[in-house]
């Protein structure tokens, strides 16, 4: 998901995470743990599915990015979640306190245009997962990435 | 009777005997065209209509309008089919499906009003229509064949491979027999259809299907592998200065102007946002730029809302089937994995939720040694790898494709999984096992024409305005391009309801009297302009003219919808005239409905609807403390007891026991359908 993303200059960094809390907050998540998201496509109503990691949950926010639409290989569908719960379920789950209170010190309205709580939404989220790939090392990065292609996302 | 529209002629095929013979239209004129005179034809021509779909008793119509092939905007190229389906859970109802395309033209040009199929071959055949000449013939060599084969095939048959070199083709061998610059229109089956999937379609041209019902189940049920018509006729027009007139005004008022448009994306590439502008081709979500495209429609279209790629993958795919591999990675093979479901002739519908099959694997419920066995390639889900297994899996009957082609809902039974899972919403099926479309708990003119009616109602003319313009507007951060209550104001206006109300979709709206009237004019409207007379589902009604030059943004409904009518008929019929016979078809409809089992306490939701909470925003109008809004409608459900109250109201509104919600003597006969009354009261089931 880093190479997706270029304006993350004006993202605050957070303190860069342990070993620990790299491995946890980027692990796959059991059913019981997943983490419900909303696609919104004209022919077809809302969807409602389920992503079981924080690389999926990254990609499908980042999914909603107009400038990507008609680049080859490009994905770019209407992704929706709710800021809410995904600040509780990065820190519940993801155990990312430090991520959870930042995206809630963006103040995301969630009434706000999706396109506004997303362009702010996602560059902090890329930056976050940068850190965790420079912890964990690039043939981690390598191995998530084919992993996460074989999941749902 | 009416002086244009109509050739005049229904042809019947009974494939048990192979008698081919021909109905007088003007017999069943009274129901516009369409659904109507199929459920007419339907009535008459099948004695016990509590047949199962698979019988060969079912009857299959293919019907046209009376706008079918002319210039009528959005309004000429539907073919309206009528059947026992298959899918339908947890009685297979008498129900209805249509697709676009060339076939309804091409079968008026080749001098049929539509066509009644009845009866089973012992061995595979299609059907072959060259104007007046029909033909039953072997279809031994096409069986095994995908949809694009078939019609390959058949269109080399027919035209008997002259066109390589771009002449015309002839129609029979004479001169006299015409000739015509395009090819056979064929509707066909694929390997699903063959296999008997409940979930089967057939397929024209690239992207025409009528998926809905398992038409294509009950097309192999008849070994009926295609019906092909190609024609060199006309279609009399009563009035065609009148008619050539409204379409330019229609054009110049309502039309996407591609020069100089009056509303943009601000997004480039955007096409959903069509739905409010009606851009041509807006229809398969983001198209890579590197595939050259170009917009192309239904025959008589003004919008042509779909396209066709340099691929040839996913040609004119503009709706739910394009969204079959919404959760794929990239664009490329989303598109590829819509053109497995559309040469299988597999409708999306039923097997969209693959991902409620990813959630059982999850769980641990489903996959190698668990519960639900299935050597399915889950670690794979997510890619085009999976999608081909599952498809292949469905169409072959395969692993657990052996229970899926049997549809989901079925299948989820089997498993033991229904009850638990459609509680949950973890299988979001809400009405009669159907998937959900548009959110039950809030859109309700959806959810109650649904579970009212016979199968998921598919009809966009007031969702794109109360649902789609919202939230396409903010999807790209743009306030709406209307009030929510100039919004309701106008459609209020245009449906003749008059009161705004109906168009509420609050918590308490959505039980009102004024809901009673909207979704009963919703009922009224559909069955008759739309699916009689075959105005398009993406295209009409028109209440709310976003493409206005002058601010002005009254739509052409329901000024046009009538106006085309008579021109081309050389009749005078009123809007409101053509709400009562939608009523008559509708009523026409819950009666073979009732005799096939319905009685009032199967008209209810899956529980989910009305105990699980909804979560993702909507952006309906809704009128709260005094003011229209538009509004997310979070954490809505459905409430039972007002939703049986409503329910009550509705069906006292229609004319129909309130006790039973079957129709009544009186009700019937006032609408010309004592012969209805007759047999419901034969059967015991004639309401109170």
């Amino acid at each position: 998901m880093t190479e997706q993303v270029a304006d993350i200059e004006s993202v605050v960094e957070l303190p860069a995470p342990d070993q620990e809390l790299a491995e946890r907050a980027t692990r796959r998540v059991e059913w019981a743990d997943r983490f419900r998201v909303f696609r919104m496509a004209a022919g077809a109503g809302t969807l409602a599915d389920d992503l079981y990691s924080m690389a999926e949950i990254g990609r499908f926010v980042l999914g909603t990015r107009w400038e990507m639409a008609g680049e080859l290989d490009a994905k770019v569908t209407f992704n929706w979640v709710d800021v809410s719960k995904l600040i509780t379920w990065i820190e519940n789950v993801a155990g990312d306190k430090e991520l959870a209170d930042a995206i809630a010190g963006l103040n995301i309205d969630p009434k706000a245009p999706y396109k506004a709580q997303v362009d702010l939404l996602g560059p902090l989220l890329v930056s976050r997962y940068t850190q965790y790939m420079e912890v964990l090392g690039p043939e981690t990065e390598e191995s998530a990435d084919s992993e996460e292609s074989e999941g749902s996302e | 009777m009416a002086t244009g529209g109509y050739v005049g002629k229904i042809l019947y095929v009974n494939l048990t005997d192979g008698r081919i013979e021909e109905i007088e239209t003007s017999k069943y004129e009274q129901f516009g065209g369409g659904h109507g005179m199929g459920s007419a034809l339907f009535w008459d021509l099948v004695e016990d209509k509590t047949v199962d779909g698979y019988h060969p008793d079912n009857l299959i119509t293919m019907m046209t309008s009376p706008l079918s092939g002319t210039l009528v905007p959005s309004a000429s190229g539907r073919t309206e089919c009528n059947f026992i389906g298959l899918i339908a859970y947890p009685i297979g109802w008498y129900t209805r499906s249509n697709f676009g395309g060339r076939f309804s033209g091409e079968l008026k040009y080749a001098g049929w009003d539509g066509i009644a199929i009845q009866g089973k071959s012992e061995t595979p055949v299609w059907i072959n229509i060259a104007n007046d000449k029909v033909t039953i013939e072997d279809a031994t060599d096409l069986w095994g064949l995908d949809t694009y084969e078939t019609q390959e095939e058949i269109w080399s048959t027919v035209s008997k491979g002259n066109t390589d070199d771009g002449t015309w083709y002839g129609v029979g061998t004479g001169r006299d027999s015409g000739r015509t610059l395009q090819k056979p229109a064929v509707a066909t089956i694929g390997k699903a259809g063959e296999n008997l999937n409940r979930n089967a379609c057939i397929l024209h041209d690239a992207g025409n299907a009528a998926g809905q019902g398992g038409l294509g189940g009950v097309f192999g049920s008849k070994n009926l592998k295609a019906v092909s018509v190609i024609g060199t006729g006309s279609v009399e027009i009563a009035d065609p200065a009148a008619l050539i007139a409204a379409r330019k005004e229609f054009q110049d008022k309502f039309a996407y102007n591609v020069d100089a448009p009056e509303m943009e994306s601000p997004v480039p590439n955007f096409p959903a946002y069509g739905a409010i502008t009606l851009s041509p081709g807006f229809g398969p979500l983001y198209l890579p730029t590197h595939v050259p495209s170009r917009p192309q429609g239904c025959i008589g279209c003004y919008k042509n809302c779909r396209r066709r790629l340099s691929t040839g993958v996913s040609n004119e795919d503009q709706c739910v089937e394009s969204l079959f591999f919404i959760n794929g990675s990239n664009q490329i093979d989303q598109n590829k994995a819509t053109d497995l479901l559309d040469k299988a002739g597999l409708n999306v519908y039923d097997v969209f939720n693959h991902s409620y099959l990813y959630a059982l694997n999850q769980m641990g419920i489903m996959g190698p040694g668990m519960e639900i066995e299935s050597s399915l390639p889950f670690e794979k889900y997510g890619t085009i790898e999976f999608m081909e297994a599952y498809v292949d899996c469905i169409i072959n009957r395969t692993d657990i494709g052996a229970d899926l082609a049997e549809g989901m809902a079925r299948a989820a039974k089997k498993w033991g999984r229904w009850e638990i899972d459609t509680a949950s919403g973890l299988l979001d099926r809400p009405n009669w096992g159907f998937c959900q479309h548009y959110e039950p708990r809030l859109e309700v003119e959806w959810s109650y024409g649904s579970i009212l009616g016979d199968r998921d109602i598919n009809e966009h003319g007031l969702n794109f305005y109360v649902h789609w313009h919202s939230i396409i507007r903010g999807m790209v951060g743009q306030e709406p391009a209307i009030s929510a209550e100039d919004m309701v104001n106008l459609i209020a206006e245009g449906t003749g309801v008059g009161d705004p109300m109906g168009w509420d979709y609050s918590e308490e709206g959505i039980y009102g009297d004024p809901k009673v009237q909207a979704i009963s004019w919703h009922r009224h409207y559909t069955r008759f302009w739309k699916q009689s007379l075959a105005f398009c589902d993406w295209a009409w009604p028109n209440f709310i003219n976003f493409n206005s030059a002058d601010g002005d943004m009254s739509g052409a409904s329901p000024e046009f919808e009538v106006r085309f009518y008579n021109a081309v008929t050389g009749k005078s019929l009123t809007w409101e005239e053509g709400l009562e016979i939608g009523h008559k078809i509708w009523t026409l409809d819950k009666a073979i409905w009732t005799l096939q089992g319905r009685h009032r306490d199967l008209e209810v939701f899956a529980d989910y609807v009305y105990d699980v909470p909804t979560e993702a925003p909507d952006g309906l109008p809704m009128f709260i403390d005094g003011k229209w809004e538009y509004n997310a409608g979070l954490g809505r459900t459905l409430d039972r007891d007002k939703f049986e109250d409503f329910k009550t109201r509705f069906y006292a509104n229609e004319g129909w026991d309130t006790a039973t919600g079957w129709p009544t003597r009186a009700t019937l006969e006032a609408l010309d359908l004592g012969y209805v009354a007759d047999e419901l009261e034969s059967n015991g089931k004639l309401g109170a």
